[in-house]
């Protein structure tokens, strides 16, 4: 018998005898609480995620997503980009990617200068990235890597985080991935007398690429 | 520096020249001017932030009257995955929980994320003493490590350090080139600490709240270390109080907002990792084990009490801090307690003690502000004023101060007692009496050669 959960607990209840009054209302549509934004999911996710340092290059369709992607690799000359993407996966069987890794081990981790994940749902009115360890890029790969590329298609944007909430429920219930990760923009500080840096433990740049 | 008397002697005396530090003073202007401005642009995303703070308070008081309910929910739901729940009454325990399982694992170094229960328990000093390497790897939580301080402040732990001071830091610690800027000193803090993440074998973090419905936990933080912490070791020890619990994970659709705004003026933090337990067996990676450890430490007090009971709502974004005029004026280490600030000196004294913390109930103008900027509608200066009601109902207050009392209500309720004296008698009486009290760098208030009664009859009769 654990003792000690045990005495917690009798002392909650014993404090809880006296003076408990219970709520009646219990919010739930959250989202009434915010502005309501002009214009579209996709609009308002570039807008926001571009007022968080972020980036988004939108695409048509696979072949100008590969046209798009080879091109931001060659103008930075990122030499060790690894694809962890079921997206760019399909992508490249039917297009001409540039030459991308899609393994890495442990000892070649810190090499890495770019990686390239999927995402669950983008959230417009944040500008927030859903992912989650049920995905392959898995816990430590997208935190690790200086630069990330997230692919996404338009549909999995959604409005508000209550509704990405709802869609992770919806996907796993009740087994769910034990990491789920809401990423908004680069990482960042202001622990040096409140000065913006960018890059502290996470990546320096994040892009999202949008599919129609 | 040591320090004689006791503490509140000691408050008052550091509380007095750190008052008078102007370069203190600039410093803590700089940075909380900062966090102001941020604040009233992060505000803005709200349609109706009065309202969300009556619901966020809603939720949080469902959430504290059925504590027990929820916190077993949130044990059943997390072990059912395989995470594993610790229950801490004291700080002992806490800290022999995390003893033991560092020691199971043969751990020689540790990573930390930010964790105020950490610092409330004292548990980096003793790992150190077993024997482990403990690896603070917040920025400002890193640069306090390195300085041998406690955090300044729950949210900002360097807000008091300029850019310069910190530069001296890292060439007198870390033996880098002198007058770095802060983002060279971030990319330097940056490589240090991406080997210690892989080197641990233990990730220690806080938690910014527990999940009932789910089972699981959130971490915020705008850096990537907490994310880095609890991906490579391979266990992973999340400290948390009893009250930090909701009742669901889609009410973060209101707190994470919330909190950001709060705490730096964001529309969101940019990382916040929900976590339900270790890695699963068709998981890329993650830690083998997972393990929350619940502490009381006096939190079933302060939930005994109906009055003090709304403190154990807080959600620790430091907004009170930002705002009060003590803590701008005396800074975070005169208080001298784990949690500082307006919500600080509201529950240290239920947490440690009465009789040895009530003067922090006293260091405060009942101005609001905390009250004012609360995002879970804790009254804080009214709790403020509640524990200095129970500390002279324990009779705490000095002899001094009942004789003064006694006094006043004499002549208050006595108009000829009142008016007795000429002003020149009053301003001598307040000169031997009450000078000392109210210092030596505020000019005493002068009574008029007239009093009240007589400029009154006077004025009257001009008509």
């Amino acid at each position: 018998m654990d003792t000690i959960r045990d005495k917690i607990l009798t002392d909650i209840r014993l404090a809880l005898k006296d003076g408990v009054e219970h709520t009646t209302a219990k919010p739930t549509d959250s989202s009434l609480l915010f502005k309501n934004r002009e214009g579209g999911l996709v609009e308002g996710f570039v807008r926001e995620f571009l007022a968080i340092d972020g980036n988004v290059i939108r695409c048509d369709d696979f072949q100008q997503l590969a046209e798009k992607l080879t091109e931001l690799i060659k103008c930075n000359n990122w030499k060790n980009v690894v694809a962890k993407s079921a997206i760019l996966k399909k992508c490249g069987e039917q297009t001409q990617l540039e030459s991308i890794s899609t393994v890495v081990d442990d000892e070649n981790l810190g090499r890495v200068e770019v990686g390239i994940t999927d995402c669950e749902c983008l959230v417009a009115r944040t500008g927030t990235i859903v992912m989650s360890t049920a995905q392959q890029a898995g816990r430590t790969f997208p935190i690790y890597i200086p630069k990330h590329i997230v692919i996404a298609h338009e549909k999995q944007l959604v409005y508000d985080l209550g509704e990405a909430i709802a869609v992770m429920e919806q996907r796993y219930h009740p087994d769910y991935p034990s990491g789920w990760y809401l990423v908004s923009g680069p990482s960042r500080t202001g622990d040096i007398e409140k000065t913006l840096v960018l890059g502290v433990h996470g990546p320096v740049e994040v892009y999202v690429f949008i599919l129609k | 520096m040591i320090a004689v008397g006791n503490r509140e002697q000691i408050f008052l005396k550091q509380s007095l020249e750190k008052s008078k530090d102007l370069a203190h003073r600039q410093k803590m202007n700089h940075a909380l001017k900062q966090s102001d401005d941020a604040f009233e642009k992060g505000k803005g995303q709200f349609s109706d932030l009065e309202l969300a703070r009556d619901w966020a308070n809603a939720i949080k008081r469902d959430a504290i009257m059925q504590l027990d309910t929820y916190l077993c929910e949130f044990e059943r739901k997390f072990t059912s995955r395989g995470g594993k729940v610790i229950w801490a009454q004291t700080a002992d325990q806490a800290v022999e929980a995390v003893k033991a399982i560092c020691s199971r694992h043969r751990a020689k170094t540790v990573v930390k994320s930010k964790s105020m229960v950490s610092e409330e328990i004292r548990l980096n000093q003793a790992l150190k003493d077993g024997g482990v390497e403990v690896v603070e790897t917040d920025l400002g939580e890193y640069i306090q490590q390195l300085a041998d301080e406690a955090p300044y402040h729950i949210v900002a732990p360097s807000l008091h350090k300029s850019k310069e001071e910190v530069a001296q830091l890292f060439v007198d610690k870390l033996g880098t080139e002198p007058e770095l800027r802060p983002d060279q000193l971030t990319q330097v803090a940056r490589k240090v600490l991406r080997k210690k993440f892989r080197e641990a074998e233990v990730g220690i973090t806080g938690v910014n709240f527990l999940l009932a419905d789910i089972g699981g936990m959130v971490l915020t933080e705008n850096e990537g270390n907490g994310r880095l912490t609890t991906g490579f070791p391979k266990v992973h020890i999340a400290l948390t109080g009893i009250e930090k619990i909701l009742p669901s994970v889609h009410q973060l659709s209101l707190f994470l907002p919330l909190l950001a705004t709060h705490a730096s003026g964001q529309h969101i933090t940019v990382y916040n990792a929900i976590l339900t337990g270790p890695r699963k067996a068709d998981e890329a990676d993650g830690p083998e084990e997972m393990y929350i450890i619940l502490l009381d430490n006096g939190r079933t007090n302060i939930l005994a009490d109906p009055t003090a009971r709304e403190s154990l709502y807080c959600i620790r974004c430091g907004a009170c801090l930002n705002v009060c005029p003590v803590y701008k004026n005396i800074g975070g280490h005169t208080y001298d307690t784990t949690y500082s600030g307006p919500i600080g000196s509201v529950i240290t004294p239920h947490l440690n003690g009465l009789k040895d913390n009530k003067h922090l109930s006293y260091a405060s103008s009942l101005c609001g502000s905390c009250t004012e900027v609360c995002p879970v509608r804790i009254p804080l200066h009214n709790l403020l004023l509640y524990n200095r009601q129970q500390s002279v109902a324990a009779g705490y207050n000095s002899g001094m101060e009942k004789v003064m009392f006694l006094t006043w209500k004499k002549m208050m309720l006595n108009r000829k007692l009142m008016n007795a004296g000429s002003g020149d008698v009053k301003n001598w009486v307040f000169k031997v009496f009450v000078s000392k009290i109210w210092g030596k760098d505020r000019e005493l208030p002068m009574f008029p050669k007239k009093n009240f009664s007589q400029q009154w009859k006077a004025r009257r009769q001009q008509k």
